[in-house]
């Protein structure tokens, strides 16, 4: 009982210092929202010129859209293979970006 | 509470305390500009830490390039890049007397282009071929951006500390979260453009890959290709930028000059280009509707829409939305399958509006780093 006994100066004192406080640390706290440095993860789409076949593999540099593949044929049909797409996968985490679609 | 409180003689010496301060506080608060300033230090101290931020994109950005420019073995990267980037500005062309605007602009554009690939080869070697040489004008481009922004940041902020501005430094600190996230964006197209893989821009030139991914590619107008297919008996002419280097040709005149040597027979001319979505909007959505779909300052578009109403030829547009920043990183899965999905829009559009044996113009604009 005899602690909860504090006068009003007492009080406003204690209730100034929460007042700074309350004020300075978000302030302290709000650093930079930094970007992680996330890197996509980029695949190439392979397709047979007579669009029979397709498979995607890891992109490899020197891939381009367009390109067509001299050392392989087409598994199924044995004409060309060409590079359909080239696309990039992000991880999960950036996708949160869209809440309304 | 406090306006209560009663006087010094009352309950202790702490209340006395208490009152005075809190009283010198409202004294301070209400009759001095205290708040202002304290405030402004504030957005003073934002921005500051903002500009070093945008150093330090700078100086990644800065350090792939110069990495770039030595695994090709150009000697002293860091003056090659800083020889452009101090030296790169376009005054536009009189506007108050719009005659013949169109032309000095592209001219100018030109002579911009023709000088940036001067200096460009002059630092090349020789055995550099030309897709590397395309895409390392872009990331002069990137670099240039970026140290442009910093440059003008950092006068709008000391500008305002000089004159005591504080209204340019309070809206200077509201834009500047905005123009930091397209600066990151840009940073981050560096990856792409050293490597040669498509971006959210290459949609449009992809499209036209897609229809005819393995047919000739004869050259046209500078850095511009078009192949000739047969699509379901009609004569199909897809336009792109040369690939599979870094840039946008100039889809404009190509379009007005393969209509001039078909002789204006051409049933329909469909544009297809990346386009800023809204927020909200799903990135990789497909919409149809009518005009040119090209985002060049002028000279491009213009020539698309002179040469469609002089023939009279209804020019048709199809966009693949997505965000700014998706438009110049690596190409996103969900845009790629909005190319997918263009690319039958495209095919249908003949389908119903082209009958047999007509010709059609398919436009694909947008760089085409990555895309042959
Ligand atoms: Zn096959």
């Amino acid at each position: 009982m005899i602690l909860l006994q504090i006068d009003v100066g007492t009080l406003l004192i204690i209730l100034l210092i929460i007042m700074l406080i309350a004020t300075v640390i978000p302030n302290l706290l709000s650093g930079e929202e930094k970007e992680k440095n996330v890197r996509p993860k980029i695949f190439t789409e392979i397709s047979c010129v007579n669009n029979d076949y397709s498979e995607t593999r890891e992109y490899v540099p020197g891939d381009y859209v367009g390109k067509i593949l001299q050392d392989r044929k087409c598994p199924k049909c044995g004409s060309q293979l060409y590079i359909k797409g080239i696309y990039s996968v992000y991880p999960e985490e950036r996708k949160k970006e869209s809440v309304f679609t | 509470m406090i306006f209560q409180m009663p006087g010094p003689t009352a309950t202790s010496d702490w209340a006395t305390i208490a009152w005075i301060i809190i009283s010198l506080f409202w004294i301070l608060l209400l009759f001095t500009d205290i708040l202002d300033r304290s405030r402004i230090i504030r957005y003073d101290r934002f921005v500051r830490v903002k500009l070093m931020y945008i150093e330090k994109l700078i100086k990644e950005a800065r350090e792939d390039s110069e990495r770039f420019l030595k695994e090709l073995g150009v000697k002293d990267p860091k003056n090659v890049i800083d020889g452009f980037i101090g030296n790169n500005f376009v005054i536009e062309p009189v506007s108050i007397e719009p005659v013949d605007i169109i032309k000095r602009m592209s001219h100018l554009l030109r002579t911009r282009d023709s000088k940036i690939k001067a200096y460009v080869n002059s630092i090349m070697p020789d055995n550099i071929d030309n897709v590397k040489k395309t895409n390392f004008m872009v990331l002069l481009e990137i670099n240039w951006i970026l140290d442009f922004y910093y440059r003008y940041i950092r006068h709008l902020y000391l500008y305002s500390r000089k004159y005591k501005l504080w209204l340019y430094l309070i809206q200077l600190s509201m834009v500047l979260p905005v123009v930091i996230k397209e600066l990151e964006a840009v940073r981050k197209a560096v990856e792409p453009f050293s490597k040669g893989v498509p971006v959210g821009d290459s949609a449009g030139p992809m499209v036209v890959s897609l229809l005819a991914p393995t047919s000739e590619r004869i050259l046209i107008e500078e850095e511009t290709v078009y192949s000739k297919i047969d699509f379901e008996g009609r004569n199909l002419y897809l336009i792109k930028a040369e690939g599979p280097g870094g840039t946008v040709g100039r889809p404009g005149e190509a379009l007005a000059k393969l209509v001039e040597e078909l002789q204006g027979k051409v049933a329909r001319i469909i544009t297809v280009d990346a386009a800023l979505k809204l927020e909200g909007e799903r990135s990789g959505s497909v919409a149809e509707g009518v005009g040119a779909a090209i985002g060049d300052p002028g000279p491009e578009k213009i020539a698309m829409e002179r040469v469609a109403a002089k023939y009279n030829i209804p020019l048709d547009a199809v966009i693949i939305k997505m965000s700014s920043r998706e438009a110049i990183t690596e190409m996103t899965k969900e845009i790629y399958e909005g190319v997918l999905k263009a690319a039958e829009r495209v095919k249908e559009i003949i389908r119903t509006k082209v009958s047999p044996g007509s010709n059609v113009i398919v436009v694909g604009v947008g760089n085409t780093i990555g895309v042959k």
